[in-house]
């Protein structure tokens, strides 16, 4: 299409020719030889006529012309020639050539002068002749009228016998004759009487008139004859060939110029005759290619002009289901391409509006022939096909990522596990929910459900387990909850519920407890029926308040002060308590910087043999002394450290520190002490727990035998196969293992024998009322016996009175733990005590148990 | 999809055009060279070769001359034309009657407001035989002198402007003019008209030109003896050709002072010096035609001899120095009278 927009360089070019070839064709037109040819006939002419002029004139002067007609007709004649030709000459060489100008006025010049002389000549030759005719008759009177003796007689014969001679000679010697004659009349003109004298003076006269106008005569007749000689127009003719020939030149030059410029053009025609050809052979292959590109497209592309379809590619045929390109073409555009939405611009390409968004890439939906409607990407760009204005529409066929859009968008708002919202759509409901209660003049609830000790559930029986019942909760959840209501799933085992339409906190706790009782329903997993309890926390937004983040932080505080009084009960958000949760919050962040500050301590409680009262080892006990808090109870801190995960490396630390300090002590005091390390369920799933043993005993130098690893109950449970590797390993490194709060969990004495431990723990609840209740005495009673059968050692926890330790030493335990022989006590003390034991562990007076056994079986 | 390559882009076209332009252009050289091959340049004919069957100096007139008559047709409606003059009163053939010679009859002309002219009138008859017009020659053409008497103030008194503003005014003349002219009205064509219409008023059929044309009986012996008088006395040296007179210059008293001793000697006296400004053109006139001499009296340039036999007397006085006899004069004056010819077949 680039012919039509003609560049400016190539016009100018094109009009920069054709000004040369018009320049060439004015300068180089062949000389008009026609009026070339007249020029040459003219000059001749009036060579001719000059030539004729003398001529007649000689003939006049010899009176063989006796009228003066053909030198007026001759001279008329070079007039006009002379005339012609300036125009003649006009024609050829153009005007304002000086040269021709000068000439031709030279020419003009001596044609006046001519003409001078010509009628100079006819004068005299008149007069001339007037003499000559009237002569003779004068003559003759005379004769007639002188006496016949007169001698004047002779010489007046002589006389006009000369002058009639005269006119024929043109000689001297007779004008000097007549001369002498004449003279000769004069001196004698006295004698004669006076009507002789009379006509001897009249005979005188015209005499002398004859010979004035013959020499004047001969002379004019030899000017003009003289002057015939080529003088006229010969100058002329001069001028006029240089003129010619200079013209002759130019033309002869320009007509070169046209034909070197014809050339050049027929050239520069032949070159771009090749130019295109060769152009057409590389456009034919550029068109080639892109048809090509064009017809295995995977994407369909079609054209469409005024509307219609005129062209569709193999994957255009495949996208419309259709069998041919045949079946496709002449099928208005708009039954295969519908716009997405109805904002969307329409792509038949007809609107003016059109034109903007084509190029865009945009969603529509393509109409198949089999009446399906797919999703299509499409891009389209303005083209000319066949001469006219089209458009060419690439179309996608987008299904496939429509799909996994659609499921990006499910999972970027669903949790997948339990197909419940997630955070995100939950945000969303939220952010809803709250406008449309402040639009309805009503409000929200939002509840924090969290599961307690849901940990647990993963830690015993695996993760799978854990999810499975997820799921049944989230089915629980759902089904005691409105439609309107949203339960959403925030991650772990933190659900919440979103309660619309509610008009009191009443409405919300009624439904908080019918989820609590719903959720209380035990969940049988694997034949094990699992008790779930859940803590709610409930927020219900204050007049007002539309900060959902401000709302979602209040619902967790709730959920969080729940947590703290106790667990399974539901609480309401109140800003006094929130001063308390937020502590929580806060001693997260202090407990995660400890480590660093070495806010840890470890504190030692003494285990004492029942048998003899000595110190047979120590328990290491983390104390927490914070910077920010003080002393901070582990129950407290202990919790947060396994949830945070920090329990690893402060577990290693404990490791560390406990080693060291059982090695100085054995270096100290010569006496064998066990150190005892508790190790939580997160350290105990650690990879590298024996690498981190062997690496606190290493760095210690502590001999094996002298620590004593504490495992809980639970702990074994879960992923026993696992755990007996484990087990035996710590043990074949020399370790001791120890059971510890031994009759809590669910676990059976004959597991244990499997595990390979040294030693049971038994929990302090069951020692605390040992004395009293019969229920305990019998149960520590057949621990240890059973222990003792399985040749384990028993260790009582929570001895803090002389009576409990009198019972237990009456049913062989082996080991007393408790506030009756010492608190845990920090390192110097514990030294103090290594150096003097305490007088009451001397145990001589052993507690008589009979009675409480009664009691207990009673 | 099928795409079409045009060979012809933009920088064919201008190639295209170029070359068609060269061939046009060669196309044309070639014609205009052969044209050229074919043109022979022209034969000149000379002019007035005497035949030499008659070896008179007198020619006789010819029967017609090839004239355009649309042309002489409207030359003399414009030569009868009074609207010409400013006072509407005055045209060509105020003085230049053709029923009476081609002339008015009087010593000077009148013109408008009466007004007398320095010279007199001379025939317009035979004037295109004139080798030039008026007494002292001043125009070579006719065309020449058609603008004279217009533009004369004692004469017409018009000028151009108003004469144009009389044809255009005048339906008729405007598409007469077209009829024959491309370009109408013009001054040019004004002047053409009325020299071509002067050019026709020829007077054959003289009974000189008979007895010239071989007619021995066409002329009384008298005539035939003023004829020789004619030739004799010399008169014959200047009045000859085929206008007797008429194609040559010569100067008003060669013998003897014509002007000597008259009174008021004016300019037109003075003749062909008035416009060559040479002192041997003083006095010089043209010779005048003695065709129809009998009819134009009175005679010579201001019109002082009202009779052919003063005017002969006059001419041999002062022309020839020669007092011809009454006789004689009688004789020529016979010849002279044999000399008038006829327009449109009727005697002058």
């Amino acid at each position: 299409m680039n012919a039509r927009t003609l560049s400016f360089k190539h016009f100018a070019a094109g009009i920069a020719v054709l000004l040369a070839l018009a320049l060439l064709l004015i300068n180089g037109r062949p000389i008009d030889t026609a009026a070339h040819g007249r020029v040459i006939a003219q000059l001749g002419e009036l060579n001719e006529l000059d030539s004729h002029l003398g001529e007649t004139v000689l003939a006049i002067r010899d009176g063989l012309i006796t009228h003066y007609d053909p030198l007026a007709a001759t001279l008329a004649r070079m007039s006009v020639v002379v005339g012609e030709l300036r125009e003649g000459e006009d024609a050829i060489v153009g005007r304002g050539n000086a040269d021709i100008d000068r000439a031709w006025q030279a020419t003009a010049a001596a044609l006046a002068n001519k003409e001078d002389l010509v009628e100079s000549f006819k004068s005299h030759n008149a007069l001339l002749k007037n003499s000559l005719y009237y002569l003779p008759l004068v003559v003759d009177t005379a004769l007639k009228q002188l006496p016949a003796s007169d001698g004047l007689r002779g010489t007046l014969e002589r006389m006009l016998r000369e002058v009639l001679l005269l006119r024929i000679r043109h000689s001297h010697s007779e004008r000097e004759e007549v001369n002498r004659a004449l003279a000769h009349l004069e001196t004698v003109l006295e004698q004669y009487a006076p009507r002789d004298r009379a006509l001897i003076e009249r005979l005188i006269q015209h005499s002398r008139n004859a010979l004035h106008h013959q020499e004047k005569t001969d002379a004019l007749a030899a000017l003009i004859t003289r002057g015939s000689n080529n003088q006229m127009g010969h100058e002329l003719a001069e001028a006029y060939n240089r003129s010619f020939e200079r013209a002759l030149w130019l033309t002869n030059l320009y007509q070169a110029l046209l034909s070197l410029l014809a050339l050049a053009l027929i050239v520069y025609a032949a070159y771009s005759f090749l130019r295109l050809k060769r152009n057409a052979a590389r456009l034919a292959q550029s068109e080639d290619r892109y048809r090509r590109l064009v017809e295995v497209s995977p994407d369909a592309i079609i054209i469409d002009s005024a509307g219609r379809l005129a062209y569709a590619n193999a994957a255009a045929v495949r996208l419309y289901a259709a069998s041919s390109a045949e079946e496709l073409i002449g099928k208005p555009l708009r039954d295969l391409i519908r716009p997405d939405d109805h904002d969307g611009p329409r792509v038949d390409g007809s609107g003016a509006g059109a034109e903007v968004h084509l190029h865009s890439l945009r969603e529509q939906k393509a109409l198949r022939l089999d009446g399906k409607m797919i999703d299509v990407e499409v891009v389209s760009a303005a083209i000319a096909f066949e001469d006219t204005s089209a458009t060419q529409t690439v179309i996608r066929d987008i299904t496939e990522r429509k799909k996994a859009e659609s499921r990006m968008a499910y999972l970027a708002q669903y949790d997948t596990l339990t197909g419940l919202p997630n955070r995100n759509l939950f945000h969303d409901r939220l952010r809803v929910a709250l406008a449309r209660a402040k639009r309805n003049q009503q409000t929200i609830a939002l509840m924090f459900i969290d599961l307690d000790r849901f940990k647990e559930i993963n830690d015993t029986l695996g993760h799978s387990a854990g999810d499975r019942v997820l799921s049944i909760i989230a089915d629980r959840l759902r089904e005691h909850l409105r439609e309107v209501d949203t339960v959403a799933r925030l991650g772990g085992d933190e659900f919440t519920v979103v309660l619309e339409n509610i008009t009191n906190t009443g409405q919300a706790s009624t439904v908080a407890a019918k989820i609590n009782e719903a959720l209380a329903q035990p969940i049988i997993i694997d034949g094990q029926e699992i008790f779930i309890t859940a803590s709610v926390g409930i927020a219900i937004p204050q007049a007002g308040e539309e900060n959902i983040d401000t709302l979602v932080k209040q619902a967790d505080i709730a959920m969080y002060q729940a947590k703290q009084e106790g667990r399974n009960n539901l609480q309401f958000y109140s800003p006094e308590k929130h001063a308390k949760s937020s502590n929580l919050l806060s001693l997260e962040s202090a407990l995660r910087r400890a480590l660093e500050r070495d806010e840890f301590i470890l504190h030692y409680q003494p285990k004492v043999s029942a048998r003899n009262g000595r110190l047979a080892g120590v328990e290491a006990l983390l104390r927490w002394n914070s910077r920010d808090f003080g002393m901070v109870p582990p129950a407290e801190f202990i919790p947060l450290a396994e949830e945070t995960g920090l329990i690893v490396p402060i577990g290693e630390w404990i490791l560390h520190h406990a080693c060291v300090q059982a090695k100085r002590w054995q270096d100290k005091h010569p006496q064998p002490l066990t150190m005892a390390v508790n190790l939580s369920a997160r350290q105990f799933r650690e990879r590298n727990l024996t690498s981190t043993i062997i690496g606190a005993l290493g760095k210690s130098g502590l001999d094996p035998r002298y620590l004593e690893l504490e495992i809980t109950e639970s702990m074994v449970m879960h992923r026993p196969e696992e755990v007996v590797g484990i087990l035996l390993k710590l043990r074949q490194m020399g370790l001791q293992l120890a059971i510890d709060d031994f009759g809590t969990g669910y676990s059976s004495l004959a597991y244990l024998k499997r595990f390979a431990v040294d030693t049971l723990k038994i929990d302090r609840s069951f020692v605390l009322d040992i004395e009293r209740d019969p229920d305990d005495a019998a149960i520590v009673t057949a621990i240890i016996s059973m222990a003792h059968n399985l040749d384990l050692k028993v260790v009582a926890e929570g001895v803090e009175t002389r009576e409990q330790l009198g019972f237990l030493q009456r049913l062989g335990c082996d080991e007393c733990q408790g506030y009756y022989f010492s608190r845990p006590l920090p390192a110097h003390e514990l030294e103090t005590l290594l150096a003097a034991p305490p007088e009451k562990w001397e145990l001589h007076r052993p507690v008589a148990i009979a009675p409480l056994l009664k009691r207990a079986t009673g | 999809m099928t795409t079409r390559y045009a060979l012809t882009d933009h920088k064919g076209w201008w190639i295209g055009l170029s070359l068609l332009l060269l061939t046009l252009a060669s196309f044309v050289m070639w014609l205009q060279r052969a044209t050229a091959m074919t043109h022979q340049p022209a034969t000149p004919t000379l002019p007035g070769q005497q035949s030499a069957a008659s070896k008179e100096p007198i020619i006789p007139l010819p029967q017609s001359v090839q004239l355009d008559p649309l042309k002489v047709a409207l030359g003399g409606r414009l030569f009868r034309e009074t609207r010409l003059s400013r006072t509407n009163s005055v045209s060509c053939a105020t003085c230049h009657a053709l029923d009476q010679g081609g002339v008015d009859r009087l010593r000077h002309s009148v013109g408008i407001h009466n007004q007398v002219g320095g010279v007199n009138a001379p025939t317009v008859f035979n004037s295109g035989f004139n080798f030039r017009q008026f007494w002292d020659g001043r125009a070579a053409t006719l065309e020449e002198q058609a603008a004279g008497p217009i533009t004369n103030a004692a004469e017409m008194g018009s000028s151009w402007d108003h004469v144009l503003a009389v044809l255009n005014g005048d339906g008729s003349y405007v598409a007469e003019f077209k009829s024959i002219y491309r370009d109408g009205v013009q001054v040019r064509n004004i002047r053409d008209a009325i020299a071509t219409f002067e050019r026709s008023l020829i007077t054959p059929n003289s009974r000189f030109d008979r007895y010239l044309n071989g007619d021995a009986k066409a002329i009384t012996a008298d005539e035939r003896n003023g004829y020789r008088l004619f030739k004799s006395y010399g008169c014959i040296a200047c009045h000859q050709g085929i206008n007797v007179g008429g194609n040559m210059f010569q100067k008003f008293g060669v013998m003897k002072d014509y002007f000597k001793g008259r009174e008021n000697v004016n300019p037109a006296d003075l003749g062909r010096f008035n416009i060559t400004q040479r002192p041997e053109d003083r006095h010089v006139f043209k010779v005048p035609s003695l065709r129809n001499v009998a009819s134009t009296g009175p005679y010579f340039h201001d019109g002082s001899a009202v009779t052919l036999e003063q005017a002969i007397a006059i001419m041999g006085q002062y022309q020839l120095g020669v007092t011809i006899p009454d006789a004689d004069i009688a004789l020529i004056a016979k010849f002279l009278h044999a000399l008038t010819g006829e327009y449109q077949g009727k005697p002058l």
